[in-house]
């Protein structure tokens, strides 16, 4: 479970999670991504460097450029046990949703059988 | 029809805490006693994979304690145990979280591990529902990852039997 320890670690930050979500759209270089964060090149490198080892992101070379692209394989993994935990707390949820429309139905009927009850006395 | 924001949605935020929200179309009120008076708890909090809601002890006050206990049919039982650290009804309340793994050696009244899991649900009305903020904070980046990797906190029982079926192959 290495691989999962390191995607975790990775996305744990929030300037790694943005530069994986810029790649989603395509390859970019370095300079491209260091842009919006207005971060010093070493400091987005350092960032890259953590993507690169837990397998998110590749490195290309093409002439001078090395543009990074996303790699989504052990994103998956990690996705998929986040899914798996979200949707045993969906399916309690859903129960709840039904006891609270339950409540709410027989406390409306309650409050109607109070103001019958006020209108008569 | 449900509408989109009537999902539960889960993040990870910061290295150790994992958050999740849920809308729910009823004042905060009846949200806030469903989560937290046995009888109505009962009714909803399923358990991993068939299992079901067998001991809800709660004494809700800060310093309080409670245990929940998650049994199959054929009377497997595990569960979690903790102390409740805030109360404010009907608003917010947060507890440790620990794990019973294994029944036989459980003592509900042993000293808790300082290292336990803090868990907390707020629950705010907007309009006519009730977000409610669940947020789990681990003590540290790697017990959130073990965490997530057995799939669920409650649902401990599930990943032994997946470790089992991996260690039986290993022998």
């Amino acid at each position: 479970m290495q691989t999962l320890d390191s995607t975790f670690a990775a996305l744990a930050d929030p300037t790694r999670r943005e530069i994986l979500m810029r790649l989603a759209k395509g390859e970019s270089t370095v300079m491209e991504l260091a842009k919006p964060f207005r971060m010093s090149q070493p400091a987005i490198s350092r960032h890259l460097r953590v993507l690169e080892k837990a397998g998110l992101i590749s490195t290309s070379v093409r002439a001078q450029e090395r543009p990074r692209r996303l790699e989504t394989a052990p994103l998956k993994v990690a996705i998929d046990w986040i899914e798996k935990y979200r949707q045993m707390w969906e399916k309690r949820y859903q129960a709840l949703d039904g006891l609270l429309e339950e409540l709410q139905t027989i406390q409306t009927k309650g409050d109607k059988q109070n103001e019958i009850r006020k209108r008569r006395s | 029809m449900k509408s989109e924001k009537e999902e539960a949605k889960m993040e990870l935020r910061g290295e150790t805490e994992v958050v999740f929200t849920r809308y729910f179309a009823a004042p905060r009120e009846l949200v806030f006693d469903c989560h937290t008076k046995p009888d109505l708890m009962r009714r909803w909090l399923i358990g991993p994979e068939g299992m079901v809601l067998d001991t809800c002890e709660q004494d809700l006050r800060v310093g309080g304690k409670y245990l929940y206990l998650y049994a199959d049919a054929n009377g497997n039982k595990g569960g979690v145990y903790g102390t409740f650290r805030e109360v404010l009804a009907p608003e917010k309340f947060s507890n440790t979280e620990n794990y019973v793994m294994d029944m036989s050696t459980f003592d509900p009244n042993a000293p808790e591990d300082p290292n336990a899991t803090i868990e907390s649900r707020t629950f705010t009305t907007e309009g006519k529902q009730t977000l409610m903020t669940h947020v789990y904070r681990f003590s540290s980046a790697e017990v959130r990852t073990t965490m997530i990797e057995c799939g669920a906190v409650d649902g401990m029982s599930e990943c032994y039997l997946e470790l089992d079926k991996i260690l039986s192959t290993m022998v």
